[in-house]
């Protein structure tokens, strides 16, 4: 009974390996990553990950050792132990060191995404409205100027160029929601009241099934992962990374659609 | 508290009763007087059936979760359609099913169904001329003649197609590359799902005994059908079975059960589950009535209206936009919705006739059914468009706006939303009973009128959209279409003042221009006046 349960409990460490070691072959970790700052992301992902991998596998096998040794039966009773001081220093300074280091090293990848003053110098090409449970992006139509007569609104799909730097505005117009594009390693949540600047560049062409093709109109999916309602689950959209060719042709259609007489309707 | 720690710890010294060990102390040695607790030896009859409770309540657990992952969709599948509780008419004029002569109930349903069908089986009945046309809307993707009503273009297939191919693509690469049984279930589409099984299950036979499949599929009826008899031919024509994909009323019914019932219930009268706690309330197909549809007030919306509403969604509201399906669902769940609002008006109709003292007669039910098709069919004469561009709006065109808003025999917009646009305007209140309320619809639901200045248009922000919106007002409710009066570049002139109102708000506007004010040189001295 006793190597059975201890067994039982070893199963835990050996699954829990397994998958995060078999997780990238599977494509259980997230897509491949097409933006500039991607592999930045998935470089302190991994450094992150094998660091607690290490720690997961020694306190795991620690574990189980513990309740193999000490679940014999018999008449000893508790002792009480008032610690060791030189392993709780260790056990306090080493984790210490380790978030120095993943602190350290996640600074620069985090300024160079987050930071307001390395924002690519470019206008923002839209602004991204996060609501229960929509996302509608707004392009300033054919004057250049948001919040005017002609402005584009484009639900659930986000259609950028590629192989340029793309800003722009995430707005919430309720709660809390966050704007998550896992193909691009890029989150931010949309706060009420606050219109926060987002920037991605994507060089990659590869599309969400692995296929590589620079003309190619790719699709990536934009999840809310901020828990926002009872809807939440399907508050999903797309993001459609085309040419810049492709892409003004898109929006020259949209202009054209906005002008509409009401004639020919679209669809 | 105690059961629990009994099964647990039962777990792993292998015993299960925790009355075994010495006097006085848990079995592991551990003296409880040292923690405080009673000396005395816990009660072993209530220990036990704590520890029952608690092993059954572990198998109930596990039963809950084997019952979630079974399709509980297939019951409700087999429901039919219910007869409403109550008619609204208009405010003065309300009929109850329970007033109605006794044992007319059940004929009426009986009708319904022969017009409708099921919700498990949803057929539109042809009329007699139908059939001599070859005219049939079971099948829009046909033309007519081939009994099909033709509402889907070519160039709106060619659209489908493609958008088939990027839905099926898993499906479509497991098939040319051979691996058929690689081909993933097609979700929400149980007929597509039956005759790609079929179709398979032909293709695999080996009739001929020689060990390997003959890839020869039974000849179907369809006018350009092919002879298949290879794989290369099986491999074509199953692609195209998923390419040109359009969903029957039965795929279509399964996708509404699943998205949209919660809220429009099961005949579409708006009833679901979630309706009492949304504001507004989810529409009422029956009355026939669709707020945000291109064409004159009270009128049927042509196909492509719902298919906008369904696209776009009503923003801000509980009606979400629909862009993650499919272009065939998209279409199929127009045509599934038109089916549920021909089949309660029909119900409203025939309910209406038989108030009236009529009878409930065949000829009475197909002319309530084909006068109600002859609306929907005829929804693109009463589109709602103009004739000129849509104008830049200059200053003029802005000054004469304001003065046609505020012009009580103009547009008249200023008396709901207000003198500034903010939706506070004194007519969106009435009195009753010397008690100050909002006024509400046809469907007696309370109306907010929009504030204007917030930049959302529940029916689109185009300029075109807004145009119909003030020329057609919104049916059901007490906003009304601008007079026939006013000339288009009058209605364009209320449009854009309207549209300014919301210029440069919520942010939006200012925030661009901060943004702006970084990189470029740009005055904004003109908007700031425009701010919360
Ligand atoms: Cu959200």
């Amino acid at each position: 009974m006793r190597l059975l349960v201890t067994l039982l409990l070893f199963l835990v460490p050996v699954l829990g390996v397994w998958t995060f070691w078999t997780a990238e072959e599977n494509g259980w970790w997230m897509p491949e990553t097409v933006t500039t700052y991607g592999p930045d992301i998935d470089y302190l992902f991994y450094l992150i990950l094998w660091m607690v991998a290490f720690f997961f596998i020694l306190t795991e096998g620690l574990l189980v050792w513990f309740v193999f040794k000490y679940s014999k039966k018999d008449d000893t009773k508790g002792v009480y132990s008032h610690g060791n001081h030189k392993l709780e220093l260790l056990w306090t300074v080493v984790p210490g060191i380790l978030l120095l280091v993943i602190a350290f090293s996640q600074m620069e990848t985090w300024a160079d995404i987050k930071y307001r003053g390395n924002l690519p110098k470019t206008p923002p090409i839209a602004h991204v409205w996060a609501s229960q449970f929509d996302w509608r992006v707004q392009y300033p139509g054919a004057d250049g100027e948001f919040g005017t007569w002609d402005d584009v609104e484009s639900p659930h799909l986000f259609v950028v160029p590629s192989d340029e730097d793309v800003v722009f505005i995430l707005h919430s117009r309720d709660v809390l929601h966050s704007f998550f594009v896992p193909a691009f390693r890029l989150k931010q949540d949309a706060v009420p009241g606050m219109a926060i600047p987002v920037w991605f560049n994507v060089d990659k062409a590869i599309d969400e099934e692995g296929a590589e093709d620079k003309e190619a109109i790719r699709l990536y999916d934009l999840i809310c992962t901020e828990l926002c309602g009872w809807g939440h689950y399907k508050m999903a959209g797309r993001v459609e990374v085309r040419s810049r060719e492709k892409f003004d042709e898109w929006m020259a259609e949209q202009e054209a659609n906005v002008m509409s007489n009401g004639k020919e309707d679209q669809s | 508290m105690g059961g629990s720690y009994f099964f647990f710890r039962s777990l792993f010294d292998g015993s299960c009763d925790p009355t075994d060990g010495p006097s006085g102390q848990w079995s592991d040695g551990v003296d409880t007087s040292a923690l405080g607790a009673s000396n005395d030896r816990p009660n072993p009859d209530l220990a036990s059936l704590m520890r029952r409770i608690h092993i059954a309540s572990l198998f109930a657990l596990s039963g809950l979760a084997l019952l979630s992952s079974c399709d509980i969709q297939a019951q409700a599948k087999e429901r039919s359609y219910g007869l409403a509780e109550e008619y609204r008419f208009d405010k003065s004029n309300t009929i109850f099913l329970e007033d109605l002569p006794e044992g007319t109930d059940a004929p009426l349903m009986g009708a319904l169904e022969m017009l409708c069908g099921t919700p498990a089986e949803p057929q539109l009945m042809l009329l007699e001329d139908w059939v001599d046309e070859g005219y049939d809307p079971n099948f829009p993707e046909y033309p007519v003649g081939d009994m099909g009503s033709g509402e889907i273009s070519e160039d709106e297939m060619a659209l489908i197609e493609e958008d088939n191919m990027r839905v099926f693509a898993v499906q479509l690469e497991a098939i040319a590359e051979g691996d058929y049984a690689g081909v993933v279930p097609f979700r929400g589409a149980p007929v597509l799902q039956a005759k790609w099984d079929d179709f398979l299950a032909d293709a695999l036979e080996d009739e001929d005994g020689d060990g390997a499949p003959d890839f020869v599929v039974e000849e179907d009826d369809s006018p350009n059908y092919v002879a298949v008899d290879s794989e290369e031919l099986f491999r074509e024509e199953a692609a195209m079975l998923l390419i040109g994909w359009y969903p029957r009323l039965v795929d279509s019914a399964d996708l509404y059960r699943l998205e949209c019932m919660h809220c429009h219930g099961n005949e579409g009268a708006g009833d679901g589950s979630t309706a009492p706690f949304l504001h507004p309330a989810p529409r009422n197909y029956q009355p026939g009535w669709f707020k945000w549809a291109a064409v004159e007030n009270k009128a049927k919306p042509r196909r492509v209206d719902l298919y906008n509403i369904l696209s776009e969604g009503a923003y801000t509201s509980a009606m979400p936009n629909f862009k993650r399906f499919s272009r065939a669902q998209l279409h199929g769940l127009v045509d599934y919705v038109r089916l549920l609002s021909i089949r309660g008006e029909t119900e409203r109709m025939l309910v209406l006739e038989l108030d009236g003292g009529a009878s409930l007669t065949p000829a009475l039910i197909s002319e309530t059914y084909s006068d109600i098709w002859e609306q929907w069919n005829n929804a693109d004469e009463r589109v709602v468009h103009c004739e000129g561009d849509v104008p830049e709006p200059t200053a003029e065109l802005l000054a004469r706006g304001r003065e046609l808003y505020m012009d009580a025999n103009g547009g008249n917009c200023y008396s709901c939303h207000g003198d500034l646009g903010l939706g506070d305007g004194a007519s969106a209140w009435e009195e009753v009973d010397g008690v100050s309320q909002r006024i509400v619809d046809d469907w007696g639901e309370e109306i907010i009128p929009r504030n204007l200045t917030s930049g959302i248009y529940r029916g689109g922000r185009r300029p075109i959209d807004i145009y119909r919106r003030i020329s057609i007002g919104i049916t059901g409710t007490p906003m009304p279409a601008v007079p026939d009066t006013l000339t288009e570049e009058d209605r364009w002139a209320i449009v854009h003042y309207v549209l300014s109102l919301s210029d440069v708000h919520d942010g939006v506007g200012l925030d661009s221009m901060r943004m702006r004010a970084a990189h470029a040189d740009h005055s904004d001295e003109d908007h700031d006046s425009e701010g919360h």
